[in-house]
C-alpha cells in the first residue's frame, strides 16, 4: 500500500476545509493511496475538540485581577514598569470578590452556562449590566480594576472621573429603561468617585493642568447628563435627591482649592507668557456658581474672563465667532486655554490606542483657541460624547458671580449664548 | 470532518482585537485585559485539554497571559493570529509545568474525570475512546503534539499553524503527516493491548 505524502495530506484537508473535495474525490484521483488515507483521516476525525469547559466566574475575576496585579508589578521589559501599592491591589481584589459573591448563586451558574453561548466571557455579560441587574455589582468591580493601574494620584484621578462619567451613563441607560428606582448603587458610585476625583485634584501635587482638564470634565459629564438626573430625582426622590449638589460641592471644593494653591504659589500659567490667552493670575477653572448648583446647568469661567477678549488673541465667545468643526463651543469649552494639533474639531483619540479619557497634554503655543472644540468631547471614551453638539447644550447660561477662594474681584456676570455669541462687559483690567 | 474548518472572526472583532493589541504592545495595560477577557477562555480549555486539572489549568492559564504580556512587543513579528500566538505560549508553559511536576502529576496518569469533560456533542464517542485519543496524542513529541492540538483541537490551518511556530509550512505539514501516523499507531496498539 502506497503511503500519502505529506504534502498529498495536507492539500487534502486544505481542499476539504474549503469545501473543494471529498475524500472519495480523493481515493479515485490516487487509488494506490486510498486506504492510508482513509487511515489518516479517520485518526484526524477521532480527535475531538475539549468540550466547552468553561472558566467560572469567581475563577475568571480572581485570574484577571492576579494577573493586572503582577502586570503592575513586573511591567515588560519594554515598558515602564508600574508600580502598585498592595493596598491598592488588595483593595481592588476585596472588591472584585465582595462584589461578585453578592451574586445568587443561581444566577452565576445560569452565566456560567450561557455566556460560552454567546462567544464571550463573563465580563461581557457583566459590561452591559444596568442598575437593577444582577450583574451590576460585578460591573462595578471589573471596571475598579483600572484604579489599581493607575501609578499616581493624577492617573488615579483620571481612572475616577472615567468611571463617574460611566455612571452617569448607567444612570441615564437605567432612566430611559424605565429603571429610575433601581439606580441607587450606580448613585453611590458616582458619587464616591467624584468625591475621591476630586480629593485627589485637590492636593498640592495635582498639576493645574490636570485640574482643569478633569475638573471639566466632570462638570461637562454632570451638565449633560442634568436631564437624566432630574428624571431619575422625581422617580426615585430618595436615592438622587442630593447627588447633585454633593457632587457639584466636591468639583467646586477642588476647584477652589487647586485656584487658591496656584495663586498662593504664585504660579505663572506657561501659555500666558507664550501668548496664550490664559490668565496670568493662575489657572482659568470653571466653578459652578453656588445658586445655580441646583439646576446643574451653569459653568463659568471664573478667573482670567478679561483676558478673554484681548484682540490679539479672541476667544470664542468674545469674538462672537462659532468655532469651526462640530459645533460652537460655549462656555468653559471656548474659553479654555492650550490647543490640539487638530484644528477641525473633530473627534478622535490621539496617541493613546482606544484608551479612555483625556490625554493631558501641556499646552501649545500659537494655537488659536477659535477654532477648537471641545477636549472634553474629543477624548471622552463614549464616542458619541466626542462631538460636542450645540443642540444638546442650554440655549443661554447666565453666569454670575461666584466666591472667590482669594481676594479677587468678583467678575461681572456674563451671558453666553449658544451659537458663539456673547454679550459681556468691557474687560475691567 | 465539520469540525476541521475553523470558524470565521467577524471583521469587527479582528479590528477591535488589532486596535487592543497595538494599544497593549504601546503598554496599555487595559487593552490587554480585554485581550485577556476575549480569549481566556479559550486558552484556558486549551491547558485543560493538556494537564486535565482544574487548579493547574487555572495557574498556568494566568502564566500564559503574563509571558504574553511581557513578550507582546514580539508578536507582531509573528503573523499569526493573536489568539494561535497565546496558544504557543500555551504550549511552552505546559511543557515547563510538565517537567516541574512531580511524576503523580504526569499528565497520562491524569484520569479525565471532570464532569463537564463529557457534553452532548461528544457522547458518540466513548469515554474510553476520547481518553485513549488524547492520552496517544500526548505521548506524541512536542513538536508533533503542538501541531496536532493546533490543527485538529484548535482548527488552525497550515500558514496560521506555521506563523504562530515561527517554522515554514511545509514543516507543519511534514510535522503533521508524521504526528498522524505515530497517532495511528499509537491506537492500533492501544486497541490490540
Amino acid at each position: 500500500v502506497a503511503k500519502v505524502s505529506p504534502d498529498i495530506l495536507a492539500n487534502f484537508f486544505n481542499d476539504l476545509e474549503n469545501d473543494s473535495s471529498d475524500l472519495e474525490t480523493y481515493a479515485t484521483g490516487h487509488p494506490d493511496m486510498a486506504d492510508d488515507l482513509s487511515s489518516l483521516i479517520e485518526v484526524a476525525q477521532s480527535i475531538v475538540p475539549p468540550p466547552e469547559v468553561s472558566l467560572e466566574l469567581l475563577t475568571h475575576a480572581r485570574l484577571r485581577a492576579g494577573l493586572l496585579y503582577q502586570m503592575a508589578q513586573t511591567g515588560r521589559p519594554s515598558a515602564k514598569a508600574r508600580k502598585l501599592s498592595v493596598r491598592e491591589a488588595l483593595r481592588s481584589l476585596v472588591g472584585i470578590v465582595a462584589g461578585i459573591e453578592r451574586i445568587p448563586a443561581m444566577v452565576t451558574t445560569a452565566v456560567i452556562v450561557l455566556t460560552p453561548s454567546f462567544g464571550g466571557g463573563v465580563v461581557f455579560a457583566a459590561e452591559s449590566a444596568l442598575p437593577g441587574d444582577t450583574l451590576y455589582p460585578v460591573k462595578l468591580s471589573f471596571e475598579s480594576v483600572q484604579l489599581v493601574l493607575a501609578p499616581n494620584d493624577e492617573a488615579r484621578a483620571e481612572a475616577l472621573v472615567d468611571l463617574a462619567y460611566n455612571r452617569l451613563t448607567d444612570l441615564e441607560k437605567a432612566s430611559l429603561a424605565g429603571r429610575a428606582e433601581a439606580t441607587k448603587p450606580a448613585v453611590d458610585s458616582y458619587t464616591t468617585d467624584v468625591s475621591e476625583a476630586s480629593q485627589l485634584l485637590s492636593e498640592p501635587t495635582a498639576s493645574d493642568q490636570t485640574v482643569e482638564v478633569l475638573t471639566n470634565r466632570l462638570e461637562t459629564d454632570l451638565a449633560r447628563h442634568e436631564g437624566t438626573l432630574a428624571h431619575v430625582e422625581l422617580q426615585s426622590p430618595s436615592s438622587v435627591t442630593s447627588v447633585a449638589l454633593q457632587s457639584a460641592d466636591d468639583i467646586q471644593s477642588a476647584l477652589a482649592l487647586a485656584v487658591a494653591r496656584s495663586q498662593d504659589r504664585g504660579q505663572l500659567v506657561a501659555a500666558t507668557s507664550q501668548g496664550s490667552s490664559r490668565p496670568a493670575s493662575g489657572p482659568r477653572l470653571p466653578v459652578r456658581s453656588a445658586a445655580s448648583r441646583r439646576g446643574l446647568a451653569v459653568t463659568m469661567p471664573t478667573l482670567g474672563t478679561a483676558k478673554a477678549s484681548q484682540p490679539s488673541q479672541p476667544a470664542n465667545i468674545a469674538a462672537g465667532a462659532p468655532s469651526s468643526g462640530s459645533g460652537g463651543s460655549i462656555g468653559t469649552a471656548a474659553l479654555r486655554p492650550g490647543g490640539t494639533p487638530s484644528s477641525s474639531g473633530q473627534g478622535g483619540s490621539t496617541g493613546s490606542g482606544g484608551r479612555p479619557g483625556p490625554t493631558i497634554e501641556p499646552p501649545q503655543s500659537g494655537q488659536g483657541q477659535g477654532s477648537r472644540t471641545h477636549d472634553n468631547y474629543r477624548h471622552h471614551p463614549d464616542p458619541a460624547h466626542r462631538v460636542f453638539n450645540p443642540k444638546r447644550a442650554p440655549p443661554t447660561r447666565s453666569v454670575r458671580p461666584v466666591k472667590q477662594p482669594s481676594s479677587r474681584p468678583a467678575k461681572s456676570p456674563v451671558s453666553v449664548q449658544a451659537g458663539g455669541t456673547a454679550a459681556r462687559p468691557a474687560p475691567t483690567n | 470532518l465539520d469540525k476541521l474548518s475553523p470558524a470565521p472572526i467577524p471583521a469587527t472583532i479582528a479590528n477591535d482585537e488589532i486596535a487592543h493589541v497595538e494599544a497593549a504592545i504601546r503598554g496599555d495595560a487595559r487593552a490587554f485585559a480585554a485581550l485577556y477577557d476575549r480569549h481566556a477562555e479559550r486558552v484556558f480549555r486549551h491547558v485543560f485539554y493538556r494537564v486535565a486539572n482544574q487548579s493547574d489549568a487555572e495557574d498556568l492559564t494566568q502564566q500564559v497571559f503574563l509571558q504574553a504580556w511581557r513578550a507582546i512587543d514580539r508578536y507582531q513579528r509573528t503573523g499569526a493570529p493573536f489568539v494561535a500566538w497565546l496558544l504557543t505560549i500555551a504550549y511552552h508553559v505546559v511543557v515547563s509545568h510538565s517537567r516541574r511536576s512531580k511524576p503523580t502529576a504526569t499528565l497520562e496518569l491524569e484520569p479525565v474525570t471532570n464532569e463537564r469533560w463529557a457534553d452532548p456533542e461528544s457522547e458518540t464517542m466513548s469515554r474510553f475512546e476520547r481518553r485513549a485519543v488524547r492520552e496517544a496524542i500526548l505521548r506524541l513529541k512536542p513538536d508533533q503534539q503542538q501541531v496536532i492540538i493546533m490543527r485538529f483541537v484548535e482548527h488552525f490551518d497550515h500558514a496560521d499553524v506555521a506563523a504562530a511556530l515561527g517554522k515554514s509550512e511545509g514543516y507543519v505539514r511534514v510535522i503533521q503527516h508524521r504526528a498522524l501516523n505515530e497517532l495511528r499507531r499509537l491506537l492500533v496498539h492501544e486497541v490490540k493491548s
